[in-house]
């Protein structure tokens, strides 16, 4: 057994740490994502069952036509990131061998029609029956502050004009 | 401002009512950063990945204050709607964000 010293504080937090957190991604950030997916994939069909019909148009007619009598603006977003090991896979395939980043892929598509579906849920609890011409938008948020580098962010944002 | 309510959409008109006059263009903006306790949150939140909500809720924030100097904007002019309302996201230095809106003010009947 070795004794405690001074020196191992800065190793620990500074290599060791990030080791066994970096491992802990590598584990288990594939199985809670899937997780969100599952989750997301529950709530989308809860809500056609309950709605009988989606209720987001990016076209700005309704079919079949019918009278329009309040309107308003709806919005949503989500920041998501990937996890760090993604990030460490996508930033090897990006920067040395490129071609196609599959790393982003699963993290991306779950924002997305995350993204959409809390539009479903926000407009019907905004009393809206419809949402059309909807939007959507993706920007890369980069933080350069604190320095780590660590943290990636992309916000998603999806809107539309609600329509009863 | 308050009690008085602006008529917003994303589309070319306000569905169901006809435009009498233009204003021009309307624009508000605002530039976000969280505090750096967030930000180091937010990056142990990375290590599985999946939604950074302090995040989320910021960005909900400011881009309703953009919106909302957007609208003060269109009041001002007279207007009682915007019309074709769009929405900007750009990252400025020091992991800054800059949230943006415009649209067209518009009188509508």
């Amino acid at each position: 057994m070795v004794d405690f010293q001074v020196w191992m504080i800065p190793v620990f937090l500074f290599s060791v740490l990030p080791s066994l957190l970096f491992l802990f991604s590598l584990l288990f950030a594939g199985r809670y994502q899937n997780g969100l997916i599952k989750k997301l994939l529950e709530r989308e069909n809860l809500f056609l069952q309950q709605n009988g019909k989606d209720n987001i148009h990016t076209i700005t007619s309704l079919y079949p036509e019918r009278e329009i009598t309040g309107c308003g603006l709806v919005m949503t977003n989500i920041s998501i990131g990937p996890s760090w090991w993604q990030m460490f896979v996508g930033g090897i395939k990006a920067g040395i061998f490129g071609g196609e980043v599959r790393s982003y892929d699963k993290i991306l598509a779950w924002g997305r029609q995350e993204a959409l579906q809390r539009l479903r849920e926000v407009s019907k609890v905004n009393g809206w029956d419809d949402v059309i011409n909807v939007r959507m938008e993706t920007s890369m948020l980069q933080q350069t502050k604190g320095g780590n580098g660590k943290t990636g962010s992309i916000e998603i944002i999806a809107y539309g004009t609600g329509v009863r | 401002m308050q009690g008085v309510q602006l008529l917003m959409s994303n589309t070319e008109t306000i569905p169901g009512m006809s435009i009498t006059q233009s204003f021009g263009v309307v624009t508000g903006s605002t530039v976000r950063a969280k505090h750096i306790g967030k930000d180091i949150l937010a990056g142990f939140k990375n290590i599985v990945g999946g939604e950074l909500k302090s995040y989320t809720e910021l960005l909900m924030e400011a881009r309703n204050e953009a919106l909302g100097r957007m609208m003060a904007d269109a009041m001002a002019r007279g207007a009682n709607a915007v019309v074709n309302v769009r929405f900007a996201t750009s990252s400025v230095a020091g992991g800054a964000a800059e949230l943006f809106a415009y649209g067209t003010a518009v009188a509508v009947e």
